[in-house]
């Protein structure tokens, strides 16, 4: 392939040019293992003509990953017959009993969670920041932007599970479970026979529930901190039990608004439950169905 | 007497494959012309335009297949191959058999995927979803009522959302 030499001499470059420690360990692949990578990517990846195509390729020091990334030819400019089939991303690759499987596609660095070596790509933790500052954003699921199911499902994926809550009729329990989330969604209005589940532009965010480790605040309240730290990062944060919500719920209130409803009762906006002096997770209160 | 006609029905649907085959086209490969060539004139073109800088980025031709029952290939300007495809029309299946008209319970059990929300009323069976694919059953009041396939160089700039 013509751009094999050429990708090597852009490496080797890089090796010169001393560009971070992934360059200068990973490798080109043998013979071998590029035809084995080149054969496990997508049909519609190998099916671009050759003539728009540059594959570079670096397997990382112990032989079980690659990074497969492609870049249109030299001189290829914006509006050519080629520009159809550039793209800014790359593969990932993982080699298990022989075979090479892609394990990620993306054009940021891969998530920590999957353990891709160092020396081949850098990792990124994964967004995982709860906050009701500007209506709430949970990690990339901003509110404020789009509270429905649907802009959930367009900010975290497809979830793992939804269920009609029992004995709530237009309320839906979403679980994202990779990430340990669990949202509420709910409306007061119309809901079509399908439920709550089958309506995802008509529900909006109750609450959200973070129990994965990797949650924080806004102030930096990780899920298993200590209740120490809470209250230095929290002061003012007291401990009481919530019962307006769709379950009851006792916790340290960190931030209290007060609700829209007539009574005028506070709510805790963000709420962190204990158990053994330690955060064992975090709960966004919004009730933007209304009460 | 019934079984051989029941393979040769079986034989003649256009299977929707995740790898992108759809019957006898397939997507990022088959052209206009070859769509055009296969199944006559369509009943509507439209125009797919970008949602940012309102360019024309692909068309949409439409074949009826009867009362509310439609087809629709998208082919992209950029590559000038099919791109996507649409169909409320029971006579395309999956590789695994599930089809529109059929109960969402039935197709999903038969995919072995569950019935989750999406971005669009109903629920979908996400036959295959990943950065550049988005193949999936839709279903609403308890039926199969559609099948989506988005390919890697989809007109549609939200996708599925």
């Amino acid at each position: 392939m013509a751009g094999v030499p050429i990708s090597r001499a852009l490496l080797a470059g890089l090796f010169g040019l001393g560009v971070g420690p992934a360059a200068l360990e990973a490798r080109p692949p043998t013979p071998t293992e590029r035809a084995a990578i080149v054969a496990a990517l997508p049909a519609d990846l190998r099916d671009i003509p050759p003539s728009c195509f540059r594959l570079d390729i670096r397997v990382s020091r112990d032989g079980r990953y690659a990074w497969v990334g492609d870049t249109l030819p030299h001189g290829e400019h914006l509006g050519s017959p080629c520009t159809a089939y550039g793209r800014n991303g790359f593969d990932i690759l993982r080699k298990r009993a022989r075979r090479w499987r892609i394990v990620y596609e993306g054009s940021v660095d891969p998530p920590c969670a999957l353990r891709v070596p160092r020396d081949l790509i850098g990792c990124n933790e994964p967004d995982t920041e709860l906050d009701v500052r500007d209506g709430a954003t949970i990690a990339s699921f901003e509110t404020a932007n789009d509270p429905t199911l649907a802009g959930a499902i367009k900010a975290l994926g497809v979830p793992s599970s939804c269920a009609r809550i029992p004995g709530l009729r237009s309320f839906a329990s979403v679980r994202w479970r990779r990430l340990r989330l669990r949202m509420i969604f709910a409306t007061y209005g119309y809901i079509p026979k399908g439920g709550p589940c089958a309506a995802p532009r008509r529900v909006v965010l109750d609450s959200a529930f973070a129990t994965g480790r990797a949650w924080r605040t806004g102030r930096g309240l990780h899920v298993g901190d200590s209740v120490a730290k809470l209250r230095s990062v929290y002061p003012h944060a007291y401990r009481k039990r919530y019962v307006r919500g769709v379950r009851p719920i006792a916790g340290w209130w960190l931030v209290v608004r007060l609700s829209r409803a007539p009574d005028r009762h506070w709510v805790p906006q963000l709420l962190a439950t204990a158990r053994e002096g330690r955060v064992t997770g975090l709960v966004v209160n919004v009730g933007l169905e209304g009460v | 007497m019934l079984l051989p006609l029941v393979l040769l029905a079986l034989g003649t649907a256009p299977v929707v494959h995740p790898d992108g085959r759809i019957g006898q086209f397939r997507i990022d490969r088959t052209t206009e012309a070859q769509i055009r060539a296969a199944l006559g004139k369509p009943a509507r073109v439209d125009s797919v335009f970008d949602e940012v800088n309102r360019r024309r980025v692909g068309r949409a031709l439409t074949y009826r297949c009867g009362r509310g029952c439609s087809t629709t290939y998208s082919v992209s300007v950029a590559t000038g191959k099919l791109s996507d495809f649409e169909t409320t029309s029971p006579r395309f299946r999956t590789e695994r058999g599930s089809h529109p008209g059929m109960s969402a319970a039935q197709a999903a059990r038969l995919e072995g995927k569950r019935l989750l929300p999406g971005c669009g009323d109903g629920l979908y069976a996400y036959v295959r979803w990943d950065r550049h694919h988005a193949f999936v059953l839709t279903a609403s009041h308890g039926r199969i009522n559609g099948i989506a396939y988005l390919g890697p160089h989809s007109v549609f700039y939200e996708g599925l959302c």
